[in-house]
This record gives structure tokens, C-alpha cells and sequence, in this order.
């Protein structure tokens, strides 16, 4: 008698992930995901073994430091909060990485054609894959903060509990924001641009800062002027509900710092931590839709939408805009007249590569022409 | 009688190219249809088509009574694909992929899945990969008959295959298709499966479906006539419209002829023909002539020829 284990038709129109999408992603990507956890996991363990050798040292060796286990493990503990002693930037590398790598080794093993062939639907292999990211990340997370609470608590430090949780949140929001932006890049293009446009993602505010430097310095000033000042500190700010899953990662983003701490208002913090959620929702959105939309004949090509083409062409004017405006300028040239230079260096440079690249794609399709009309 | 797909006007263009125009096409439920077109003519786009795999540019496609549009995995749970050559191959186990199908498919059979297995000697540990070209083939057919599915799209499903497992796999197929009414598209370069399995038939070239229709009706209207003119050859022959080919080899040549044969074997005894016999003409030849109708020709291939 057949069975009946497919349950496809009860699941149309619903967002449930069937347990045959579940099964295929964790067949397909368990090396993926072992892996990521078990590197995500790692600090962790070398972070509770630092504060557990504190909540161990012997009392000479305190007294020698005019120091005691409570104070010691208050500053770890407050370093942990602020962002500047818990392994940030290997969660924010991680995520990023996994994001892409879940699609890329997809594609590499080739499960990915054949379950589309198959009556899966598409939004739940992208789901399914935002899953069990999630769970990945997330957990190392959740199990790290609450290991370090009950340091705090084990050590005297009740008080930092709020901060401690709220930097465990924010590394967990940062994470999702960055996997839902890998995901959804790694769906829409082959995996060597999901690579540079994710690391160009995460570069973005640093090179923001750096080209509002150039924007605002007054040539021959050593320090900058008040405006310049304003807008270096303050963009960032502005921008972060798109950049802000990276500003944990970027010492130099400082000013993002728990309320407790930092003296941030909690408003903020909580605004920002809500900008990485909202910003998370809104990649899986976009990325499952394309994901959704994508098609297939198209499957190994670079991009899967034409107009993502564009993108490249301005990533790679991105970069040669960087080397001739530095080569052209010398660090000499400031404000309105360095914009202009870069402006018309950028927008120069994406027409040269729009032509380079479809140049080329022609150069390359010229053989196949010549074999089709020799047939005919 | 119901149609199991049906093709109206499509269209598809890769990087602009054309790769199938004015598509339309009808395979009625419970059919056997081939698909044979030369290299490149877009068979295998035609199927994924089917499949709701990728979208068309112009038309619209029908199966199994629901019209395709982006998604279609309901229409996949009834519609099963079959490559010999597959573009993807499941980094699964053998057992697991057969897990996972019996989790994807409503109308999983478990046990005919486990008999097939047994039947095609397939090792449950092995990775699929590590298969050989004919036992991957032979997997996907378990697969696609436990499946339990309507319409069942094979592609060149044949390939790799050993002479005793391709006439079991086959054989098993037919027998699906006839017990249970399953419509059965076979896209193939092995005319002789067609006309052995076959009940309808279709032909593409180029991107356009030349011919369609019952698989007797097409053989009928073509014909093969054998003429032998003791003097000079009658020009006017060849470009009588109902001749579609000639090949002469001195006074003897043989004649494909579309439509009825009589009035041409009228003409050549009227031009002094001493032979004119009607021979067999079997659905390579027929293939053939309808493509070098549309223009098909491939320069001779000589060996010494550098």
C-alpha cells in the first residue's frame, strides 16, 4: 500500500518548511553547518576558559595586582559588553561565511537542480536554509551569553547582567542581519560575486568614513574641520540601519555601545538593535523573492538577474575609482574639487567595465555564432 | 480526450537567442509520445519547460490540467523527470535519496521503491555519485515509478545503459504507463526506442516542432519508392513538391515521397521508368526527410580531408 509521506499539497500557500526540505538541507549542507558551529563554538570555549582561570587565581597572585577575583572579572565582563574583548568579529566572519557557503556548496554538489526538478518549492529551500543558519549561529550565541551571565554571577557582578545580555543580543541580531544579507546575495549570483559583494557589504563603513575624510578635510589642516568632524562621527549613525551589522566589528564604530556602558539611552540601543532585526526580515524578503523569481536557465551564470549586473560594474569602478583617484589627487586634493574627481572617475570607470565586461561576453559567444551558422 | 500538457505559442530565448518559437503542442492522457529532434534542437528545454523549471517567454503551458506559472511544485508532486545525463546529482546515498523522495512524494510506493531497488541491483550505501552513468539512470527510473507519478518526462533516458538493463528498464516503464495510465514524453536520439515504444510523435528542429501527431499517421505520410530510368534522369522528377528527396546512384535512384504515392509512381512510368517499387521506409529515414526539409544538412565528414 503507498504511503503517503509527502505532504506538498497540505503545505501550499503556508510558510512551513516540509520535512522534506528539512531533510534535503540537512543532508546536503551537514558539513556546512558542523563545521560553522563547531568554529562558532570555539571562542566561546577559550572565552569561559580566560574567565574561569580569573575566577581560579590564587590570592598572592591578586594581591600582587592589587587586585581582586570581583574587580578582575568586573573589567573582562564590562569588556565583553562593550564589544572590545568577546570574539565579535569571528561571528560577524562566520556569518557572513556561512550565509554564502550554504548556497555555494548547494550549487557545488549539485543537490540544488535536483530538488528543483523535484516537488519542492522553492521559498522552502531558501527557508529552510535561513533555518538551520540561524540555529547555527545562534546557538554558540545564547549558550555563550549565558555562560558569561553566570560568570557575572558567580563572581559578584549581578549588576552587568543587563549589559551582557543586551551585547548577546546584539551579536545575535548582527549575526542574523549578516547571514539574511549573504543568503540573499548567494541566492541571486554565483558564489565568487556573492563573495566580493558580501566582503564589499562589510568594508562599506569603513570605506564611508575614509571617503568622507577626503570630503571634509580642509587641505593643509591637520585636524578636521568642525563640519568634517560632525559628518565622520555622525554618518555612521545616520547609515547604520544599512551598515550597522558590521559596526560591531569595526572598533572604529565605537559609539554603538550598549546603553549601560556607553551611555547610550536604551531607546537607541534598542533602535538599533531593531534596525539589525528589521534589516535581517527585510534581506530574507527580498532575497527569498528572488530566490523565488530566479530563473534557472540562468543557474550558472553569474547573476541571475541582468540588472544585478550593475552592481558589478560599480564595484569594479568602485575599486579603480580608489587606485586612480589616489594616483590622480596625491592626498593633495580636498572637499568639492575630490568629489568631483571621484565622482567622474566612478561614473567613467562603470561605463568602462559595462563595456569591458559585454565586450568580452561578445568575444566569447563569437565561436558559438560561427558554429551555429556553419550547421545551418 | 484530455490532454496531459498542452503548448500554446512558446517561446523561449537564452541570452537572446532563440531557443524554442511557436511551440504548440498537445500529448492527450495515457499516451506514449516521442520527442526526437538532432543535437541542440531544444528537446531538453522543451522538458524543463514541462517542468515548470523555467518560465517561457511567450505562451502558455498547460499539464495535468493546471496551467504552469513561477513555482509549479504542485504540479512537480504528479510530473517526474528522468536524465540519463543529469545536470544534478544528489550528494545523497542511495538510501537517503530514496528517503528523501519517499518524504517529497505524496504518492510514495515503499514497496515498489524496494522492489525496484532490488530488482535493479542497487547498493542502498553507495553514494550516488560514485554510481556508474547506467546505475544513476536506473535509480532515477525506481525513483520515478515509486513516485507513482502522471506524466513522466524522460530525457534520453536510454544512455549508458547495457542492452539487458535498457530493454528491462524500458519494458518496466511501458508497463507503468499502461497499468497505471501514465503519459509517458520520451526525448531520445534512439529512433528505434520510439518505434518500438511509441504511440505518437513529435519532431523538433531548430526550435520549432515540425510534426506532431499519431506515430502511424506520420510513418503513412511519408513513403520510399525505388525508380530505375534506363536513359537520361528526368530533371522535372526532383522538383515535383510531393518528392522531398532524391539520392541517385547511376540509373537507379530512391524517392521520398510525401503524401499519396500513386500519382508519383504514375509519373515516373510516364517519364520511362522500368522499375518503380515502393519500398519500407522506417522512421530514421522518415526523421530525415522532415528535417532536411526544414533545411537540416551537415557537410560530409572525410577522413583524409585535412
Amino acid at each position: 500500500m503507498p504511503n503517503s509521506g509527502g505532504t506538498s499539497g497540505s503545505r501550499r500557500g503556508t510558510l512551513a518548511i516540509s520535512p522534506a526540505a528539512r531533510y534535503r538541507e540537512l543532508r546536503v549542507n551537514r558539513t556546512v553547518y558542523l563545521t560553522a558551529f563547531l568554529l562558532l563554538l570555539a571562542p566561546w570555549a577559550l572565552w569561559f576558559e580566560s574567565l574561569s582561570s580569573i575566577l581560579r587565581s590564587s590570592a598572592p597572585v591578586l594581591a600582587l595586582q592589587h587586585t581582586t577575583v570581583a574587580a578582575l572579572m568586573r573589567e573582562n565582563l564590562q569588556g565583553f559588553a562593550l564589544g572590545t574583548s568577546n570574539p565579535t568579529m569571528i561571528y560577524v566572519l562566520g556569518a557572513a561565511v556561512l550565509g554564502i557557503a550554504l548556497f555555494a556548496y548547494d550549487r557545488l554538489a549539485g543537490g540544488l537542480l535536483y530538488s528543483l526538478e523535484g516537488p519542492l518549492r522553492r521559498r522552502e529551500v531558501f527557508a529552510a536554509k535561513a533555518l538551520f543558519g540561524a540555529i547555527t549561529l545562534l546557538v554558540p550565541v545564547a549558550a555563550g551569553t549565558a555562560g558569561t551571565l553566570l560568570f557575572a554571577a558567580l563572581s559578584g557582578n549581578p549588576g552587568l547582567a543587563g549589559a551582557i545580555a543586551l551585547r548577546g543580543l546584539f551579536d545575535a541580531a548582527g549575526e542574523l542581519s549578516l547571514l539574511a544579507t549573504a543568503l540573499a546575495l548567494g541566492g541571486a549570483m554565483s558564489t565568487v560575486f556573492s563573495v566580493a559583494a558580501t566582503a564589499t557589504w562589510a568594508l562599506l563603513p569603513a570605506l564611508l568614513q575614509s571617503l568622507l575624510m577626503n570630503l571634509f578635510w580642509a587641505p593643509g589642516v591637520v585636524a578636521v574641520s568642525a563640519g568634517g568632524q560632525l559628518a565622520y562621527e555622525q554618518a555612521p549613525r545616520f547609515a547604520y540601519p544599512w551598515i550597522g551589522q558590521v559596526a560591531m566589528a569595526l572598533p572604529n564604530l565605537s559609539p554603538f555601545q550598549p546603553a549601560a556602558l556607553s551611555g547610550w539611552p536604551l531607546t537607541e540601543s534598542l533602535a538599533l538593535l531593531a534596525s539589525f532585526i528589521a534589516w535581517a526580515a527585510l534581506m530574507l524578503g527580498l532575497g527569498s523573492g528572488w530566490w523565488e523569481r530566479a530563473p534557472f536557465e540562468r543557474l550558472r551564470d553569474s547573476f541571475f538577474f541582468p540588472f544585478l549586473w550593475n552592481l558589478y560594474y560599480a564595484f569594479l569602478s568602485l575599486l579603480s575609482t580608489l587606485i586612480l583617484g589616489a594616483l590622480i589627487t596625491r592626498g593633495e586634493v580636498y572637499g568639492a574639487a575630490w568629489a568631483a574627481i571621484y565622482l567622474a572617475l566612478f561614473v567613467m570607470g562603470w561605463f568602462f567595465w559595462r563595456f569591458v565586461v559585454i565586450w568580452r561576453a561578445g568575444r566569447a559567444d563569437r565561436p558559438r555564432q560561427a558554429r551555429r551558422s556553419h550547421v545551418a | 480526450m484530455m490532454a496531459a500538457l498542452r503548448m500554446e505559442g512558446v517561446g523561449k530565448r537564452f541570452r537572446g537567442v532563440p531557443v524554442l518559437q511557436g511551440i504548440a503542442w498537445s500529448v492527450p492522457v495515457g499516451s506514449v509520445c516521442g520527442l526526437i529532434g538532432p543535437n541542440g534542437a531544444g528537446k531538453t528545454t522543451l522538458l524543463r519547460l514541462l517542468l515548470g523549471l523555467i518560465v517561457p517567454d511567450a505562451g502558455t503551458i498547460e499539464v495535468l490540467g493546471e496551467h504552469l506559472g513561477v513555482e509549479n511544485a504542485g504540479v512537480r508532486e504528479r510530473v517526474h523527470y528522468v536524465a540519463s545525463d543529469p545536470a544534478a546529482v544528489p550528494p545523497f546515498r542511495v538510501g537517503e535519496w530514496i528517503h528523501y523522495a519517499s518524504l517529497a512524494y505524496p504518492r510514495w510506493d515503499a514497496p515498489r521503491a524496494a522492489r525496484m531497488l532490488d530488482a535493479l541491483e542497487l547498493p542502498s550505501r553507495r553514494l550516488v555519485r560514485e554510481l556508474s552513468a547506467g546505475q544513476r539512470t536506473s535509480l532515477q527510473i525506481a525513483v520515478a515509478a515509486a513516485s507513482r507519478p502522471d506524466l513522466l518526462l524522460l530525457d534520453e533516458p536510454t544512455n549508458g545503459l547495457d542492452v539487458l538493463v535498457k530493454t528491462q528498464v524500458l519494458q518496466l516503464v511501458i508497463d507503468m504507463a499502461a497499468a497505471e495510465g501514465t503519459t509517458l514524453v520520451i526525448a531520445t536520439h534512439h529512433i528505434e526506442d520510439v518505434e518500438r515504444l511509441a504511440d505518437r510523435l513529435a519532431v523538433l528542429y531548430d526550435g520549432r516542432l515540425i510534426a506532431q501527431g499519431e506515430l502511424d499517421a506520420l510513418k503513412a505520410s511519408l513513403h520510399r519508392l525505388q525508380v530505375v530510368f534506363p536513359g537520361d534522369w528526368p530533371g522535372e522528377i526532383e522538383s515535383d513538391p510531393r518528392v522531398v528527396r532524391v539520392e541517385r546512384q547511376g540509373k537507379v535512384a530512391m524517392l521520398t515521397v510525401e503524401g499519396p504515392l500513386e500519382p508519383v509512381q504514375e509519373a515516373c512510368r510516364s517519364r520511362g521508368a522500368v522499375l518503380v517499387e515502393p519500398l519500407d521506409l522506417d522512421l530514421t529515414d522518415i526523421f530525415r526527410a522532415m528535417v532536411e526539409r526544414e533545411g537540416y544538412a551537415r557537410a560530409e565528414l572525410r577522413w583524409d580531408v585535412r
